[in-house]
Order: structure tokens, then sequence, then C-alpha cells
């Protein structure tokens, strides 16, 4: 903002006019490739993509109700339209800082049948295609743990972007907590 | 000149004398030019006759050359004169001439000539000349042959010459028509000597043919009538002196009683009043003689009662001098402590001048000064009052700044305000944003879920997305612009804010100045009153100084006329001073002359008492001379016998005393010519006591008084021709003395002297 700090309005709104056309026909252009949606969210540099596939929803953060004896991944629940959602923060598992969440943090919520948590994310940019070549193979740089959560990674415009691979993340029953029942860590 | 003028006698001689010189003078001249005069006439006459004897000869001889035909008239009047260039006659300095007559004149004529030369001697030349002075023929004296020296020729050549000189052509052209038949001119010769020639006119055939000239020398006849004047002078001057003799002899004899009567009343004059004129004439010198006679009588008469008069008046008039002197000298003191007064007075007038005058220059000078304070006041207010309309100007100015920068401030808050609603309101759509940017991403959830057909949507979703970004952005930009805005108004408000202080503080600043300034123009106004005060006192102080300086002016004038009538009466004092000491001087004078007298008078009786006793045969010369002084036993100043002093004692002391009746005689004494006195007045002969101091004064006879003046009286023996000897010294008590002698002499030596002592005050 500080670098353009030009208000010629009347050229932004060319400019504005200028990017609805062109987005009228870039959508025509990438119907070739095969591809896959993926919603991108980031924690400072770290950019992650979630498949849209099974992205439910993007809330605004609501009251957190903190439950205790909960792991440091698992803040607390939310109450979304009468359904109770726990609600996984996904930095203690990436090894990143975790700071108090602001007013500024989503949730996005993913489902993969019954399993359905609200990952706390610091930052959301919105749905991005991905080419299934463009992936690769994810070979270092994650902790061992949490390395099966990824399905790769690619290079676009922004930078990195890690893939996450949301059906694994929810199958684990460590980081899930069940529709049902407690969370696993509680059975043990 | 003065034996003449002291003597009638004379005056009248030479009076007559001086009548008799005058009278023969004046006959001598009348007689001597009137037989000069004869004499001449009678000269004149011989010289006519003979000049016109020449010329009857003359016109005889030419008329008869006429008539034998020798000549023709032509021949005879020639006038063509040819010089001479041949013969003896060549060669002359002074040019000659031929006529056609001159060799038959020359032998016709010259003897005759020669003949008047011959006849009387006072004739130097007698010749014939023609009318235009041509001379044919000249005497024999002057036709000497020529010798070649021009000087010995023009005395001894002068003949057949032009003597055209004015005397020459006018004797020549003389015709005789003025009837006198001659003409007479007197010239001087070269030689001196006076001349005359005398011509009478030649005719021939009653034609004018010259004239002939006779040279008369009148040396001759002036001679004789000096010689005439010369022998009457000389006789006058013998009648004269006998004359004079004769009136001096006359005179004399008959002024002889007049002189003697002039020597008696001189002797008269000089106190010999008993003087007696014989009277031996009846005639006016006779009557004189006894006229003056009867005069000298009453004369003596009246003068004793003038000398008894005068000597009264002397004494009061010694008195009222005495007086006089005192007053004189008392005035004389006050006069001049009044002058030395006086100059105090003025110098301490002088003194209170100067001051006055210094007080009035400096209140002068200080009126000056306040009177430019005043001055300068006036402008100091002038320029305060003009210094408090700037202040008010100022005040007022900072007022409007003031309210101004107020209103600033307040819009400036407004903005603030405004501003932060704005920001509120950007919020709000923020927020619009906000949810539009989730509601467009949940969209594309769902289009994505939808899968082919929800293609389309996730697109719109998409824009959506993108529009709530743009928004978001925006009001983001937006929210930085408010954010400056509130910054700039914050910064505005507090600049306003200090502004206001400004103002306040820069409002306080002009309020003490306007203080101050209303401070300096009330000291301004307090200094101009205190001037204006000061300017009118000092204003008064030099009028009150002016009148001082006149007061003092004025008593300068008393004081200067004090000091003028001081000196005035000092002059007066001084005048009067000199008076009385003239007056005392004639008294003195006075006193002077009987003292004369007396003591001559006194010193003559001594003489004669001397004399007498040498005569008598009491002493012998030798004896009354005597100077082998013998000294008195016990006696305190030293006392001395003589061998004539005790008869001396018997003779004379009465004679002495009784000279001191007049009271201003202390003594009267006889000293002989060493000082000896041998016999004193009776007052100093007192007996002797033993007391030395007493006898002193009491008994002063038989002692040597050879101090200065006694020795000088003593010795002195009229060789100067006075007669007496005064001499004026201060007793030892401080009176002024006279002491006045006359030398005594006996048998014609010089004895000794008589002293009087006068006590003069």
């Amino acid at each position: 903002m500080s670098e353009s700090q030009n208000y010629d309005i009347p050229k932004i709104l060319d400019q504005m006019r200028a990017d609805y056309w062109q987005s009228l026909e870039t959508a025509e252009l990438t119907e070739q490739v095969e591809q896959t949606d993926y919603m991108v969210v980031a924690f400072g540099q770290q950019r992650l993509g979630l498949p849209a596939a099974t992205c439910r929803e993007v809330l605004k953060l609501p009251r957190i109700v903190k439950v205790p004896r909960l792991p440091r991944h698992l803040p607390g629940i939310i109450n979304l339209r009468g359904e109770i959602v726990a609600v996984t923060d996904l930095r203690p598992l990436l090894q990143l800082a975790a700071g108090e969440p602001t007013a500024a943090f989503r949730l996005v919520v993913i489902a993969d049948g019954t399993q359905k948590t609200a990952l706390l994310v610091e930052r959301v940019e919105g749905l991005r295609a991905v080419a299934e070549r463009t992936v690769e193979a994810l070979a270092e740089g994650v902790s061992h743990e949490a390395v099966d959560l990824f399905r790769g990674k690619v290079e676009d415009a922004a930078g990195l972007l890690m893939l996450l691979d949301t059906k694994r993340l929810l199958a684990r029953p460590e980081l899930v907590i069940d529709q049902k029942g407690t969370a696993n860590t509680l059975a043990e | 000149m003065n034996w003449i003028t002291r003597r009638i006698s004379g005056k009248i001689v030479v009076a007559m004398i001086a009548v008799l010189a005058i009278i023969m003078a004046i006959s001598t001249v009348l007689i001597v030019n009137r037989g000069g005069e004869l004499l001449r006439e009678e000269l004149l006459v011989k010289a006519t006759s003979l000049a016109k004897v020449g010329a009857k000869a003359m016109e005889g001889v030419l008329e008869e050359a006429l008539a034998s035909g020798r000549f023709t008239e032509a021949q005879l009047f020639d006038t063509s004169y040819q010089e001479i260039k041949t013969g003896p006659l060549a060669g002359a300095a002074i040019p000659k001439y031929h006529t056609a007559y001159d060799s038959y004149i020359d032998q016709a004529i010259m003897a005759f000539q020669d003949q008047f030369l011959k006849s009387d001697e006072m004739v130097v030349f007698a010749v014939l000349v023609d009318r235009n002075g041509y001379l044919p023929t000249h005497n024999s004296k002057y036709s000497l042959p020529l010798t070649g020296d021009a000087d010995k020729d023009k005395v001894g050549n002068r003949t057949k010459r032009m003597f055209n000189d004015p005397t020459g052509l006018a004797a020549a052209k003389y015709d005789g028509k003025d009837g006198a038949g001659y003409l007479r001119q007197v010239y001087k010769r070269d030689t001196g000597e006076t001349m005359w020639d005398v011509s009478a006119p030649v005719y021939v055939k009653g034609q004018h043919w010259g004239g002939f000239r006779i040279g008369f020398s009148i040396g001759k006849t002036e001679a004789t009538i000096a010689e005439v004047r010369n022998g009457l002078i000389f006789t006058m001057a013998a009648v004269l002196l006998v004359a004079a003799i004769t009136c001096f002899l006359v005179v004399n004899r008959m002024t002889r009683p007049l002189k003697d009567l002039t020597l008696v009343a001189n002797r008269i004059a000089e106190g010999s009043l008993d003087e007696r004129i014989e009277v031996t004439s009846e005639d006016e010198v006779g009557q004189l003689a006894k006229a003056f006679n009867q005069m000298t009588q009453v004369i003596v008469r009246n003068l004793q009662v003038e000398i008894d008069k005068s000597n009264r008046i002397v004494a009061s008039v010694k008195e009222a001098i005495q007086q006089l002197s005192t007053s004189a000298n008392e005035l004389m003191a006050i006069s001049t402590q009044q002058a030395s007064g006086a100059a105090e007075q003025a110098a301490a007038v002088q003194q209170a001048t100067t001051t006055s005058e210094e007080i009035a220059a400096t209140a002068k000078q200080v009126s000056e000064n306040a009177g430019r304070v005043e001055a300068l006041a006036g402008h100091a207010n002038a320029a305060s009052a003009a210094g408090q309309q700037a202040v008010s100007t100022a005040i007022s100015g900072m007022e409007h700044l003031k309210g101004q920068v107020m209103s600033i401030a307040e819009a400036m808050l407004q903005l603030g305000e405004n501003s932060q609603k704005i920001g509120g309101i950007i919020d709000i759509i923020d927020e619009i944003s906000d949810q539009t940017n989730l509601l467009s991403l949940n969209a594309a959830i769902e289009a994505a879920g939808a899968g082919e057909a929800g293609k389309r949507f996730s697109i719109v979703a998409n824009e959506v997305r993108r529009l709530a970004d743009r928004t978001a952005e925006a009001t983001n930009q937006v929210k930085a612009l408010i954010a400056q805005i509130q910054q700039a108004t914050n910064g505005t408000i507090m600049l306003t804010e200090e502004g206001t202080k400004g103002v306040d503080a820069a409002n306080a600043l002009v309020a003490n100045i306007s203080q101050a300034l209303g401070n300096v123009t009330r000291a301004v106004g307090e200094t101009t009153a205190a001037a204006s005060e000061i300017k009118l006192m000092t204003q008064q102080q030099t009028t009150a100084s002016e009148q001082m300086a006149d007061t003092i002016a004025e008593v300068r004038d008393v004081a200067t006329q004090v000091a003028v009538s001081s000196q005035e009466t000092t002059q007066s004092i001084t005048e009067l001073t000199t008076l009385a000491e003239r007056l005392q001087d004639l008294v003195e004078e006075n006193l002077l002359d009987q003292a004369k007298v007396t003591v001559q008078a006194a010193a003559t009786e001594m003489a004669r008492v001397l004399t007498e006793a040498v005569d008598s045969g009491k002493f012998t010369v030798t004896e009354i001379f005597d100077e082998n002084y013998q000294l008195i036993a016990n006696t305190k100043p030293q006392k001395y016998h003589t061998r004539y002093d005790q008869y001396l004692d018997e003779t004379i002391q009465t004679y002495e005393d009784s000279l001191l009746t007049d009271s201003h005689v202390t003594f009267a004494v006889l000293v002989d010519r060493n000082g000896y006195l041998p016999t004193h007045n009776s007052r100093y002969c007192q007996p002797l006591t033993g007391d030395f101091e007493k006898d002193k004064v009491g008994n002063r006879t038989k002692r040597l008084f050879n101090d200065k003046v006694g020795l000088t009286a003593a010795r002195y023996e009229g060789k100067d021709g006075k007669g007496y000897l005064q001499q004026v010294y201060e007793r030892d008590t401080g009176e002024r003395m006279w002491d006045i002698s006359a030398p005594v002499l006996v048998k014609g030596r010089h004895w000794g002297a008589f002293r009087i002592g006068y006590l003069m005050d």
C-alpha cells in the first residue's frame, strides 16, 4: 500500500474492468487439463493446500469453548448450527510457532464421511486449481510424524504450496475427535 | 645795554643821538643826490653840444664833397658794403667793408674826429656812422694796423665795421625828429665802465645820412660824486659825536639830584629809616625829595604799630597752625581709614558682582537646560503616545489572531471527529467486505462440491471474492488516509494550542509594554512639569540676580564715590598740611629775621664789652684771648676757669638773661672760638648739689661745648657774608631747636660767637 499510493481512481476502475474481462476468458482455457481444486490457507509464510472436495465451509473465528485435558492441537469446540465441531490447530503438528489466535483467524470446516473438524488457520487465500502433473513428492522438510499427512508439494506464482491429504488427517484418530464419542486419545 | 636801560640820562642821550643821526643821514642823502644830478646835467649839456658840433661839421664835409663833385649823391649814400679782401685791412677777425666814400673820408675827418678826444679826456670815441651803423672812419686810436692777434685787434682796430648792435643801430637810425636834437643812451661797456652814447643826426642835402656818435665815459663824474658824498658823511659823523658828548654831559648834570634821591631811597629800603635827603633845589626833584622825607617819617611811625600787630598775629597764627596740624593729622588718619574701608568695600562689591554674574550665568544655563528638557519630554510624550497607539493596534490584532486560531482549532477538532466517523463507516465496509470474502469462499466451496455444474458458479464466487479483496484494499487505503488526516489534525490542534498560548504570551507582553509605556508617559509628564517649573523658577532667579547685580552696581557706584571723595579729602588735607607748613615757614622766617637782628645786636654788644675791657686796661689782648683753660676741681662734666671768666660773670650775665624774656629763647650765651662758655644764663648757674644728673641740667656754666653744633657756632667767622649762622637740630628731648649765632670780633680778631637757642615747637 505504501509503494502504490496513487489514488488514480479511473485507472483502478479500468484495471478492475480489464480483470473482469480477462477472468471471463481464462475460465474457458483451463478446461482441458486434469486438475484438482485446493483451498489455500496459510500460517505466516507456510502455505497449505486443502483439497476443495473435503472443505465444507469457511467461518470467522467464533467463540471457542475450551475443553479440559485436551492436547495442544485441539484448542476447543464450537457450536456450528447446533452441531458440536472440534477445532484442530495444525501448528503444533507442523512444528510452527503457535500464538493466541486473533480475530482475523479463520476456521475451515473439513469433512470426510462422518469425520468432521474445523481447522484453525491464520489466513485463507482462496480456491486454486492445481494440475496433477505439477505435484511433486514431498522429500524432506517435514517431521516424520506429519509427513504422511501431505500428498506432495507444488510451486506456483506465490511460492511453495504444501498439499495436505485431509482424508488421512481425518483418519488419524489421535488428531480427530469422533463425532460420536470422545477423541481416540481418550480411549487409549 | 644795561648801562643805558638803568639810567634815565642814558635813555635821553641815546634818544637824542638817534634823532640827530636820522636827520643828518636824510640831509646827506638829499645833498649828495642833488649835487650828482647837477653834475650830470652839466655833463649832458657838454656832451650834446659836442655831438651837435660834430654832426654839423660832418654835414659840412659831406656836402662839400658833393658840391665839389668828388662824389655823386648815389656814391655818397652808397650802402653796397664791399668786404675788404685785400690790402692791410684784409683778414680781420670781424669783417670790414669798403664803400665808395670811405677812403676819402679817412683823410677828410680823422684829424677832426681826434680833436674831440684830445679836447676832453672823458670822450672815449667820436665817430661818424651811416644810417646802418657802418663806421667808415674811426679815431686814429682805434685804427692801428692789424697785428693778427684777434683780441688785440678787437680793441686796436675797430674802423670800417658794422656797429649794428642795439645801441649802435639806435644811434645810427636816430633822425632827430623827436625835437630833442640828440639821443643819449646809457650802457655798460665790456670793461665794466658806465658809458654814455650821445649821438646827433647828420643830414646831407636834407636827407638823413647817418649820425655822429660821441662815447662819454662818466666814471670820472661818478668818482667826483662819491668823493663829495664821503666828505659830507665824515663831517656829519663828527658833528654827531660832538652833539652826543654835549648832550650826555648836560643831561647827566641835570639828573644828578635824582640819582642821589634814588641812593637814599635804596638805603631806606635796606632799613636805614633815619636817613634824610638834603633838599637843594626847588624844582620837581627838590619837591620829590621833600615829599620822600615826609613819607619816610610816616612809614617809620606806622611800622612800629604794624610790627607789634604782626607779632600778635604771628602768635595766634602759630597757635592756629598747631591746631590745624593736629586736625589735619586726625583727618588724615580718618580719611586713610575711609580709603582703606572703601577699597575693601570695592573689593567685596567686585566679588559680589562676580558671584551674582556667575549666578545669573548659571541660572540662564539651567533655564536653557530646563527648556531643552521640556522640549525633549514633549518629544518623548509624543513618542510614547504613538507607542500606546501601536500597542493598542497590536492588542486588537492579537485578539483577532487568537480568534482565528481558535476557529482553526475548532475546525480541526470537527475534522478529527468526522474522520473518526468515516473510520467507523470504513470499519462497517470492511466488515461487509470481509463477510463478502467469506461468503465468496463458501460459495466457491459449494461450487467445487457441485462438480461440473458448479464451475460457472465458482467463477462468480471467485469474482465476488476478488471484489471483496479490492474493497478491503480500498478501505485500507481510506483508513491510512484517515490516520494521516487524524495525525495531521492532531498536530494542527497542538500547533493551534501552542499558537493560542503564544498569542496569550504576546498579549501579556504587549500588556506589559502598554503598562511600561503608560509609566513612561506618566514620567515624561512629570518631567515636563518639573522642567517647566525649573524654567520658571530659574527665570525668576535670573530676574532676581539681575536686580541684585543692579543693586551691587549702585553699591559699587556709592563706594567709588566714597573712594573718590576720600581721595579728595586726602588731597584737601595734604593741601591743608602744605598750607600749615607754609604758614609755619612764614612764621619761622619772621622769627629768623628777628633772631638774626637780635643775635647780631648781641654779638655787637659782646664785642663792645670785650673791647672795652681791653681798652680800659683790665686785660691785655693776650689775656682776653686766653685759651689756657684751668680745671675746676670736683666738677663733672669738667668745668674750667680762664683769666676773664669771672669778670664776664659780672658784666654780661644780666644782658644775656635779658634776652630770655622771649619765650622761644632757651639760652643766650657768649662762647669763645673753642666752644668755651665762660658765663651762662643765670637759670643754668644753680648752686652745685653734687647730684650729677641734677647738676647736668641746673649748672652748665664754664664748660667746653665742643659738640658738633657748638663747635660750628663757635668757629663761624661770618666769612660767607651773611653775618649769622643758623643750625637746626633735635634736642635729646625730641624738640626742634634753632641755634642762631653771630661772630664776635675783638680788635679785628675773631674771638668767638654769641649763640641763641630757640625752641621751635
